[in-house]
């Protein structure tokens, strides 16, 4: 009975976390009236099987938080950057930690908690434009993230850093997040963003996670404070090293211009927004801010821009490569059953393979066959 | 006629979900007295064909009309019986539906349910659990029913043999399991 009262208990705490109302949450659980999540909170009824699964997937909790009641493991902070006018977002926090708290599992069960890899902190308190431009660069190569940084960049950091990248379709004004633990950052980008504007999101997020800003709290999309302006100064190095862009620059340099379509063509090459490419041209002092200024703003780059722009895809991973890769792992191993693996990434079973699948996991061959190692 | 040697079978989401896809599941409902648990029953809304094309499964219209049995169990109760043997960081992690469908198997009105599944996490887990002997592949089903098709690896007797053994192996070494246990 006091387990069944704990159980409800705990409904009703997280429930209320997420600012949901008790007629709300019984009517999305399919409750004939919401009398009956309230004897179920109230612990004067007990929760069935099915009742549990479906709260603990609109609580976006798993269901052992509500029945194995242990102390919270992880405690978690997110800064979000999103205009002031956005509202909270209860249940993408939510979600968010879940889904981190499934990849710490995940990476216990596999033990690599132990061979997480350190990050280079930037220990400068003070930086200018230029420095933080700099330690992108710097960072840039610390990475390896080679020709084209915006493209590996997200691999990388989830590969090698252990730093996973979580898309989710947040709303409208809302376009990036870190969260971390006590000893893990992650980064959630909007995938409803265009593929290059996440691209930046991600650098920009990098540098939030690496600089050491006491702050957790979120900032706005046209924040103007130091901090944003070095993060985005820090994502336009990271994103577009000097050697990188020197090599792109040089292409046009004897014809002494540049078109239109060779900068549109060559953001989009480089995995950023042409506007990206532009200021940082005029950052490295290569045209002039008044050109650059009026090159923007003129309708043919717009024009084509769009023109180029629209052949690409804006399909975003399924939440996180690796996190989709880690959980196949643990499901060929027999440490996830499919339809836990399914809930772990959030979809219903059917698709569970079409998602493996885009990850290059074929659901139906035998991973098992080992081969020594001389 | 339904089979006298193996009669009620309680069903895993993959398996109806395939079964479905390949145009058994009628089949399978004629042969079989089938059981689902009622968060698979939840749960198994849909499938996609060949051509990717989403198809609805109604599994709760087969319900009322008799074709098949919906069972239920508390959360509690059915949490217990799988995770106070087994330890959900080390052994095998299970979705709401395999659990339930488990912990029904331990009831004693159930003690006849035969689980069918292709999961490599809930054969280990059944095997931790010392019920093995009660769970089989959807091929060994089809068999037993007198069905005969290619099916996917993941639902084969070969399949199913090779996570047994590895639930074997697991419950030798105390893999998975509590270390008190």
């Amino acid at each position: 009975m006091k387990k069944r009262e704990g159980i409800g208990k705990r409904l009703r705490e997280t429930r209320r976390s997420i600012e949901m109302t008790l007629k709300e949450a019984a009517k999305k659980a399919g409750f004939r009236n919401y009398q009956t999540l309230a004897k179920i909170e109230d612990g004067k009824r007990s929760v069935k099987a099915m009742e549990l699964a479906i709260l603990a997937d609109i609580y976006a909790r798993d269901i052992s938080f509500f029945l194995s009641p242990s102390p919270a493991r992880y405690s978690f902070s997110i800064s979000w950057r999103k205009s002031k006018e956005t509202k909270k977002l209860p249940i993408i926090e939510q979600t968010l930690k879940t889904l981190l708290e499934r990849y710490l599992s995940l990476e216990e069960k596999f033990g690599m908690k132990e061979r997480r890899p350190s990050l280079p902190l930037i220990v400068k308190k003070h930086l200018s434009y230029e420095s933080a431009a700099e330690l992108g660069e710097e960072c840039a190569k610390f990475l390896g993230l080679g020709k084209r940084p915006a493209l590996s960049l997200s691999y990388t950091l989830e590969k090698d850093r252990n730093i996973p990248v979580f898309y989710l379709k947040l709303p409208g004004g809302t376009s990036a997040a870190t969260i971390s633990s006590n000893d893990i950052s992650a980064i959630c980008i909007n995938s409803n963003e265009a593929p290059w504007r996440r691209n930046f999101d991600i650098a920009h997020e990098f540098f939030h996670i690496i600089y050491p800003s006491k702050s957790d709290s979120s900032c706005g999309l046209n924040d103007t404070t130091n901090i944003e302006k070095w993060a985005n100064a820090f994502a336009s190095g990271l994103l577009l090293p000097t050697d990188v862009v020197q090599k792109f620059f040089n292409r046009f340099r004897t014809k002494k211009e540049l078109t239109v379509l060779n900068l549109v063509m060559g953001a989009n090459d480089l995995g950023v927004s042409t506007a990206a490419l532009v200021w940082r041209i005029v950052n490295l002092g290569w045209i002039k801010r008044i050109d650059a200024e009026e090159l923007l703003q003129s309708d043919i780059l717009k024009a084509q821009d769009r023109e180029i722009r629209s052949q690409i895809s804006w399909e975003s991973p399924h939440l996180s490569n690796h996190f989709v890769s880690m959980v196949f792992k643990a499901v060929s191993e027999g440490l996830l059953s499919r339809a836990k693996a399914a809930e772990y990434l959030m979809i219903n079973l059917a698709n569970l393979d079409t998602v493996f699948l885009k990850e290059g996991f074929y659901t139906d061959e035998d991973y098992s066959i080992k081969v020594p190692i001389t | 006629m339904k089979t006298t040697v193996l009669k009620c079978l309680l069903l895993d989401a993959d398996v109806i979900i395939y079964l479905f896809k390949i145009g058994l599941w009628k089949a399978f409902m004629d042969r079989f007295d089938v059981f689902v648990s009622s968060t698979v029953a939840n749960e198994v809304c849909f499938y996609r064909n060949s051509i990717g094309n989403q198809i609805s499964i109604d599994l709760k219209g087969e319900y009322k009309s008799g074709k098949i049995k919906i069972l239920d169990i508390d959360a509690e109760k059915a949490y217990n019986v799988v995770y106070s043997t087994i330890n959900r960081d080390t052994g095998p992690e299970l979705h709401m539906g395999e659990i339930e469908s488990i912990a029904l198997m331990m009831e004693k009105d159930y003690s006849n349910l035969i689980l069918c599944t292709g999961d490599g996490g809930a054969i280990i887990a059944a095997c931790l659990l010392g019920i093995k002997e009660r769970i089989i592949s959807l091929e060994e089903g089809m068999t037993r029913g007198g069905m005969k098709k290619n099916i996917k690896k993941q639902f084969t007797k070969r399949w199913m043999k090779k996570w047994k053994k590895q639930g074997e192996v697991n419950l030798i070494q105390g893999i998975g399991l509590h270390k008190e246990k």
